[in-house]
């Protein structure tokens, strides 16, 4: 481990997660949550990130200044690793299956506003014809990521769990308060781009 | 152009209608600014900016559009929400009363409050 990998971890869980408080920034790379929150309290001294209540919820989140900082050390990272050429060809393998995920995830939602409530139809198509073939197609790319970042790892795992959730409760597909199916994507498609220092 | 003239248009992503003081946000620095029932206006968002959705009555994007993941998560919020609306951070200033029809992909001032000076 470099001497920059914790803050690194640390400002990028954060980053990841959006808003949260230090038990899960500490838990999304498996880290003592001790020694995160000493990171996240010189993060806040450096104006890099702020710990606010916000919702009725209490946690952190990056300032312009720490995503500044956040993309310095991903790009360091990256060199270190030589592993431009590869997240490049991931980020291009990644493309259409986002497109077709998000696809799949909006013609769900769309069918569920015009139902009032979340039926099971139509989950069981979508699982088939979209949803199982990415997160197959998405183990390649995973291991791909693994070979050159190994703090990629875990994303598979998480669709599976959340597809499975999903056979039985629909919300396990796009809800935004679990690790939903959508979530978890949206999560690796932030990474992605975080990692390649692309802008939205 | 601006929506004190003109019915703004973008994609309507997620629908429903909503009526809500406007709140352009230019940065995850100025997340503290917005008010419960405000009408989030910014020019992308990312998983930084979903606790916003929680909080805004609707949103409006500059960027992305009917298959995006912001319309995805104000879809899951049950907000309206219009994306894709071109410079929607300049036509759009913090204080005006909009009404936002994230069905039709429409943004106007509110008629019930045009005119009237916000703080």
């Amino acid at each position: 481990m470099n001497a920059q990998q914790p803050i690194l971890l640390t400002l990028h869980a954060v980053r990841l997660l959006g808003f949260a408080d230090t038990e899960p920034v500490a838990a999304r790379f498996r880290q003592d949550p001790d020694d995160v929150e000493q990171c996240l309290i010189a993060a806040g001294a450096n104006g890099w990130a702020h710990r606010t209540s916000f919702g009725g919820a209490r946690g952190w989140s990056l300032t312009v200044a720490g995503r500044k900082e956040n993309e310095r050390l991903l790009e360091e990272e990256l060199n270190i690793a030589g592993g431009h050429p590869a997240l490049i060809g991931v980020h291009a393998d990644f493309a259409p299956l986002n497109e077709q995920v998000v696809a799949a995830c909006s013609k769900l939602q769309l069918q569920w506003l015009s139902a009032g409530h979340r039926p099971g139809d139509g989950i069981a198509e979508q699982t088939e014809q979209t949803f199982k073939p990415a997160l197959t197609s998405l183990r390649d790319l995973e291991a791909r990521l693994i070979a050159v970042l190994p703090r990629f790892s875990g994303y598979t795992k998480r669709l599976e769990k959340a597809l499975a959730n999903a056979a039985t409760e629909p919300a396990w597909l796009t809800a935004t308060d679990r690790d939903s199916f959508h979530r978890v994507w949206f999560e690796l498609h932030e990474d992605l781009i975080a990692t390649l220092g692309i802008r939205r | 152009m601006d929506v004190s003239k003109n019915v703004l248009t973008g994609t309507g992503a997620s629908p429903g209608i909503a009526c809500g003081t406007a709140r352009t946000v230019q940065s995850i620095d100025q997340f503290s600014d917005l008010r419960p029932g405000e009408v989030l206006v910014c020019r992308t968002t990312d998983p930084a900016w979903t606790p916003l959705f929680a909080v805004a009555s609707a949103v409006i994007t500059e960027t992305g559009g009917m298959l995006s993941h912001a319309a995805i998560v104000a879809r899951e919020y049950g907000i309206p929400a219009v994306l894709g609306l071109n410079h929607a951070l300049t036509r759009i200033t913090t204080g005006t009363s909009l009404v936002v029809d994230g069905t039709h992909g429409t943004v106007r001032e509110n008629p019930a409050t045009a005119g009237a000076t916000s703080s």
